[in-house]
């Protein structure tokens, strides 16, 4: 039987997968990713782009709430500030491909250290409203600085080429953001089962027994914000490649909000479900629309439809529905049905 | 043991690729939006955010110059499908609406690319397979400043909208002291630009310029400024809710000035917000009043006819414009006769000389010319008689 | 000087809006430690209801006055019932995204039954001003000042001398030792909500007859926010001048460097307060035990 569970070694604890067949269905999966711009119409390789943008947004927003349990309400102001740098490298400096992406992490990575170092005092509530404070001055400066950012009129991107090959099609961002989605769960992965990882997790249940264990406190902190504003300025940048223009409207409190949604429902604290988080909210309108059109939607009438509101509801009842009764996520769930069935026909009833 | 299960899995893995490699194909095997039967025309508009009136008005008039022309039989034994995409006035949607119509509806020409940003997101991809568009919404000059083969706007933008208002007024009303306030977005800064060439080319006294944010609601710290700087007309640049609270401050204050706006004001439901206090407010626009029975006579009648009652009520200049560009459109697809391609609509739709939908002034585009801009005149809120009035 | 006087005076009129909002946030952080995202939601939500019965009744101000104060207590008691009493007990982040949540799922619903239109309060017709200290005002404006130092007056000596005031902040302090005191925290934590939409219906209303309903009255909350945190998010007063504090700020800001600054001056006041003095101006500090 399949349990895994009696470790014998550190090395059996920090490794990656538990069992050697993991590997061949991530491997698996990670094909049919990669045929998918070749089976599928560009409508949805541009969903699966939106996709991966997402799933590297989620797990840097995971490393510092779910994993280090800093509550940040304000992540779309990283977002905004790796979209925006990338886009003024872009288009108005002409620079090449990957140091631009690597520029904009590090400039995310800097300006976090603006609302982490005075949130070293604050917890909970008070952290999470710095961060929304942070995230509001931030948009509003980038609307002001029109010169640089174009203001509230929006700026241009213009994709560049790499090593001659043009970045001008829907497939060639689509593998660009694949290429990077992985090395992003990778190196979480890595982070988390090392003692960076162990640390933040310390931090998140019981700080000040951390600090006893002799766990730099603060510098951890520090180190979970600047490193989730990295990752999260990275899927910016490639945001802005997605989009071609970016616009104010796309960072607001309802993108922090999304991002959350996402953490939530795949689950606090782990990478896999940031990964199921992303994904599921994505493609959640799509699944909406659909089901609304399969329904007889109204959106053919003359009469006014009151599609777009009736999806912010179900919008918000599913995000309720899921902190109410599935509050650790999908992975949780998951993991429960994974443990049912390895059990069967001795396992006990899924709590 | 294990080997056999893994290879039964994979087997299963492969047929599942090899289906959806087969339903994908499919999938991508039609033609673009042109049969024997039909043409289908699609626009990305917002329904939901800050513009949401936007979308259900002039769809309303898309749909209403897609059911006159069908109910005529269509264009060359063709009827018209009109599918709209909502893109809640977030550019990241308006590309992914734009793709969803041309991959899931097949488009074959576009009647809609929502608002200004929204419009310069898409564009890379109408450019790329050469989509003929026909926008009803004009706002922002940057669709249309450097000719593109294929996207026509029919309208004025923001930026010549604002400065026909000044100077129209300023020819009622010379020698004010003149101040402007818009939104800081990409729907007021245009007017200011346009109230700027005004102000150059006209000589016109201007003592202040305000910029706000968008979701502002109290404006007493700005009307303090008016009344300091002593402005006696000012030029609105946000949207109606916005403009009325302005006007309202405005008046509570003591301070009594002309106010003059573009089109965007021009809905039934601002007279309603600006209440009293808007009675007299200009208003400049190149369609004529909806209220205004004798001009609209055509559009009326179609409304009446097609419009459950409920929502008779909504249509506004913005469903004139809808059905003047569709008709527009229609126009140029039925000069290719038979043989429907895109390079030919675009082609004729350039060569629109003097078109006339049955109301509003005649639409005519031209080599290097994209925007229609008609001849506009002035309007007043009768706050009395709850109607927009024109000035002569 | 005069324009200086203009603008803090009225910063002081649209600080009571935010207020009385604030003193909403105050009162449920001070009963349950839950910070309420959807609290310029719920306001939105009596204000509209507060509509359709201005509607209904011609625009009869005690009707609509009467129709708030139900519809608050009606909607708190679901609200609190139904959506946060089943949360307690998880983290205070699952309760914070369960309130965000709600924020969009009212505004959806609004939207849905009402329409995306700014309305207009039927009954207000009159622009009669009157003059305050320099500034002009609203009728609705001063009814606004009146309410606001009712509300802080009452709801301190509520607190302080009433047997149920005096149960709510021990609430605060310490649910377990209230329960085994022999009071019931479903009540209390209930009396908390429904005060808490009292008073955000109020400001609703009184917000709608200044300027409009619409769907953008929502932003009050995030605007009322600051106020919240400068004054502490545990003391309602506190709250209540926080609330005035901004509203001259934000004013002052506009009204010099330009109005983009509003919310960056409102804002950059609230992260420098928790530099400083993490827990606001009046609130308490929370002391940890390991």
């Amino acid at each position: 039987m399949r349990t895994k569970t009696f470790k014998q070694s550190t090395s059996q604890i920090n490794a990656l997968f538990q069992y050697r067949d993991t590997w061949f269905w991530y491997g698996l999966v990670l094909l049919l990713l990669l045929l998918w711009p070749w089976v599928a119409p560009a409508y949805m390789v541009n969903i699966g782009t939106m996709m991966l943008i997402s799933v590297i947004g989620a797990v840097g927003l995971n490393l510092v709430t779910g994993t280090a349990g800093l509550i940040s309400i304000g992540h779309a102001g990283f977002l905004a500030i790796g979209a925006y740098t990338s886009a003024i490298l872009f288009t108005d400096h002409h620079w090449p491909l990957f140091p631009t992406i690597l520029a904009s992490g590090l400039i995310s990575a800097c300006i976090s250290l603006l609302v982490g170092i005075p949130s070293l005092r604050l917890k909970g509530l008070y952290l999470a409203i710095t961060t929304l404070a942070f995230s509001i001055i931030t948009t509003t400066m980038i609307l002001e600085t029109t010169e640089l950012t174009g203001g509230s009129a929006g700026k241009q991107v213009t994709r560049p080429e790499l090593f001659g090959i043009s970045l001008e099609s829907n497939s060639a961002v689509y593998y660009l953001s694949l290429l990077i989605s992985v090395l992003t769960i990778l190196g979480a992965l890595n982070l988390m089962r090392s003692r960076i990882g162990r640390a933040w997790g310390a931090i998140r249940d019981y700080d000040i027994a951390a600090s006893l264990m002799g766990i730099h406190v603060r510098g951890y902190k520090l180190l979970a914000f600047t490193v989730s504003a990295f990752i999260t300025g990275v899927s910016g940048s490639l945001l802005a490649l997605h989009l071609r223009y970016l616009n104010i409207d796309s960072f607001t409190l309802i993108t922090s909000v999304e991002a959350l949604t996402m953490i939530i429902v795949g689950g606090l604290g782990s990478v896999r479900g940031a990964v199921l988080g992303a994904i599921i909210i994505t493609l959640l309108p799509e699944i909406s629309s659909r089901l609304f059109a399969l329904m007889g939607g109204n959106m053919q009438s003359l009469s006014s439809a009151n599609f777009p509101e009736l999806k912010g509801v179900i919008y918000a009842l599913i995000i309720m529905l899921f902190l109410r009764f599935e509050p650790d996520g999908m992975t949780s769930r998951w993991d429960h049905i994974k443990r049912f069935w390895s059990d069967w026909p001795y396992s006990r009833k899924p709590k | 043991m294990k080997k056999s299960a893994i290879s039964i899995n994979f087997a299963m893995k492969a047929l599942t690729s090899a289906l959806i490699l087969a339903g994908a194909s499919a999938a991508n095997a039609a033609d673009p939006g042109v049969t024997d039967k039909e043409i289908v025309i699609g626009a990305v508009y917002p329904f939901t955010g800050p513009a949401g009136q936007l979308g259900y008005t002039i769809t309303m008039g898309l749909r209403l110059g897609a059911e006159e022309i069908n109910a005529n039989g269509g264009i060359n034994g063709r009827k018209i499908k009109m599918v709209v995409e909502d893109d809640q006035y977030v550019p990241a949607n308006s590309v992914q609406a734009l793709q969803k119509l041309i991959d899931v509806h097949n488009i074959f020409s576009l009647s809609g690319i929502s608002g200004g940003s929204h419009g310069l997101a898409m564009m890379p991809t109408i450019d790329r397979l050469k989509i003929p568009t026909v926008n009803p919404a004009v706002t922002t000059a940057a669709h249309y400043s450097t000719a593109r083969y294929n996207v026509f706007g029919v309208g004025e933008d923001y930026t010549d909208g604002a400065f026909e208002l000044v100077k129209a007024m300023n020819k009622l009303h010379p020698g004010e002291k003149w101040a402007s306030m818009v939104q800081d977005d990409e729907s007021g800064a245009p007017r200011e630009a346009g109230y700027d060439k005004a102000v150059k080319d006209l000589g016109i006294n201007s003592v202040l310029k305000i910029r706000f944010k968008p979701r502002q609601m109290d404006f007493s710290a700005e009307v303090l400024r008016l009344k300091s700087a002593g402005a006696t007309t000012i030029h609105l640049g946000g949207l109606p809710a916005i403009n009325a609270s302005i006007i309202k401050e405005a008046k509570k204050q003591g301070l009594n000035v002309k106010f003059g706006g573009l089109w965007t004001d021009h809905t039934p439901p601002m007279i309603d917000l600006a209440g009293v206090e808007g009675n007299g407010m200009y208003i400049y626009d190149f369609v004529p009043a909806i209220t205004d029975k004798a001009a609209s006579a055509g559009l009326l009648n179609l409304v009446d006819k097609y419009v459950p009652k409920e929502d008779q009520a909504k249509a506004n200049r913005y469903t004139m414009l809808g059905y003047i560009s569709l008709k527009v459109m229609a126009d140029a697809i039925a000069k290719c006769g038979k043989d429907v391609t895109r390079d030919c609509v675009s082609a004729n739709l350039e060569k629109t000389k003097n078109f006339s939908a049955g109301i509003g002034s005649p639409v005519s585009f031209g080599p290097g010319v994209r925007m229609s801009a008609p001849a506009g005149n002035l309007l007043r809120i009768d706050a009395t008689a709850k109607q927009f009035v024109a000035v002569k | 000087m005069n324009y200086f006087n203009s603008l803090v005076v009225s910063g002081l009129v649209v600080g009571t809006l935010y207020g009385l909002v604030a003193m909403g946030f105050a009162i449920i952080y001070k009963v349950s430690r839950v910070l309420n995202f959807a609290q310029g939601e719920v306001m939105m939500l009596i204000a509209f209801i507060g509509y359709s019965v201005a509607l209904r009744t011609d625009g009869s101000q005690p009707m609509v006055i009467l129709g708030v104060m139900l519809s608050s207590v009606v909607i708190a008691a679901i609200i609190e019932r139904l959506i946060i009493r089943p949360m307690l007990g998880q983290p205070i982040f699952s309760i914070v995204m369960m309130t965000i949540a709600l924020s969009v799922l009212l505004k959806s619903l609004i939207s849905l039954i009402w329409g995306s239109d700014p309305m207009r309060m039927p009954g207000v017709t009159s622009v009669a001003t009157l003059e305050f200290m320099g500034v002009m005002l609203q009728p609705a404006q001063l009814v606004l000042i009146a309410v606001y130092l009712l509300a802080c007056f009452s709801i301190w000596a509520f607190l302080r001398f009433t047997l149920m005031g005096i149960a709510m902040r021990a609430c605060a302090t310490d649910p377990t030792v209230t329960m085994l005191m022999g009071l019931s925290i479903r009540h209390l934590y209930r009396l908390g909500w429904v005060i808490s939409a009292m008073l955000a219906g109020l400001s609703g209303l009184i917000f709608a007859n200044i300027y409009h309903v619409g769907l953008d009255m929502g932003h009050v909350g995030i605007a009322a926010f600051p106020a919240a945190i400068f004054g502490g998010l545990d003391s309602v007063l506190g709250s209540a001048i926080g609330g005035l504090v901004i509203g001259v700020a934000e004013n002052l800001a506009g009204g010099y460097i330009g109005s983009g600054y509003k919310e960056v001056a409102s804002f950059g006041i609230i992260l420098l307060v928790l530099m400083i003095r993490p827990h606001g101006l009046f609130g308490e500090k929370d002391i940890e035990r390991v």
